[in-house]
């Protein structure tokens, strides 16, 4: 048969508290002097005991280092060279367009300038050697030069 | 945090080396950084495998935990506390996919044996372990099979130390109740 008395609240408040601090001696003297009358209190804390003892027993601790992937060390440093690959190219592809638009407009612009000569004939200097295409050249006529003499 | 505590010898020399490996991996050096993986792993997979109880999914947070950490690597104002850096994002993923597994477990409600010493035990921890709410299991985990301080349990979830000890008040006393509805007291 299970016993409650006064005071097991503050039992149970100060049960808690002793993993957060320290416990005065008249505190402590009280938690041991209420165990011994209160078997409601003693159960409680015998309960929690061993939950949390079961619970730090099914902790994972030095078998999980036995057991690694292989891998383990090899995919995080691939997946850090797909990363930075990615964002040098994530850095530098505003420049690539950039540069690839500007490419395209100068070569829609030289396109687009009709090819016809630079300056009008008029224009030209005097002494100025040009060809230009169906334009002869002067023949020399031996026989107009005897005429001449 | 994790790194305040004092060192000693060989634990000072560790500290040192640990701090050219990071500066190191600043700069790009794969050696560091397979060093700095050799290092930690087994913390973080061992973590991981406490609050997710599933050693593969662990194993898959560890390594996404490292990638964001060597990703961030510069934002890191010292060098020594990288550490404590790794294992609060592996700590803040668990939390995220715990988060997540909690709705999964509501609709399946399935638990998965592991391989180990103590099976029965470790089955029916998680079972229970899986009914408490994910900010409780967490808190609980970290503070009694991770053996964390309050302070650093607080400064790994991001909560104020108050919220800690509420927390972990609120998680015992569930885990206690749930246990004896387990093994029938």
């Amino acid at each position: 048969m299970s016993v409650r008395l006064f005071g097991c609240s503050k039992y149970q408040r100060l049960s808690n508290e002793k993993f957060d601090r320290t416990l005065s001696l008249a505190e402590r003297e009280f938690l041991a002097k209420h165990r011994s009358v209160c078997s409601e209190c003693r159960m409680r804390e015998s309960q929690s005991s061993n939950a949390l003892n079961m619970l730090r027993m099914a902790a994972f601790d030095d078998e999980v280092q036995d057991s690694f992937e292989p891998q383990f060390e090899e995919r995080i440093l691939r997946k850090l060279r797909v990363q930075s690959t990615r964002e040098s190219v994530r850095y530098w592809s505003p420049a690539f367009v950039g540069a690839m638009i500007a490419g395209l407009a100068v070569l829609a612009t030289l396109q687009l300038v009709p090819n016809r000569p630079s300056l009008p004939s008029s224009n030209r200097p005097e002494g100025t050697a040009y060809r230009t295409r169906g334009e002869r050249l002067p023949t020399l006529d031996i026989n107009k030069l005897d005429r001449i003499r | 945090m994790f790194d305040t505590r004092v060192f000693s010898g060989a634990a000072v020399d560790q500290a040192a080396q640990e701090r050219q490996w990071v500066a190191r991996c600043r700069e790009g050096d794969e050696t560091a950084l397979s060093s700095l993986i050799a290092r930690h792993r087994n913390r973080l997979v061992r973590t991981a495998t406490n609050l997710l109880r599933d050693r593969h999914e662990a194993e898959d947070v560890a390594q996404e935990a490292f990638l964001k950490g060597f990703r961030e690597i510069h934002k890191l104002r010292e060098d020594r506390a990288f550490s404590g850096y790794l294992y609060k994002i592996c700590v803040r993923l668990c939390m995220d996919r715990l988060r997540l597994k909690r709705a999964e477990l509501t609709e399946f409600d399935s638990v998965q044996p592991h391989e180990g010493g103590t099976v029965e035990n470790r089955v029916v921890i998680e079972k229970l372990l899986a009914q408490l709410p994910y900010e409780l299991r967490a808190t609980l985990v970290l503070r009694e099979m991770e053996q964390l301080s309050y302070d650093e349990v607080a400064e790994v979830m991001h909560v104020p130390i108050g919220t800690v000890r509420s927390r972990l008040h609120t998680a015992r006393e569930r885990f206690r109740k749930l246990w004896i509805e387990a093994v029938g007291e």
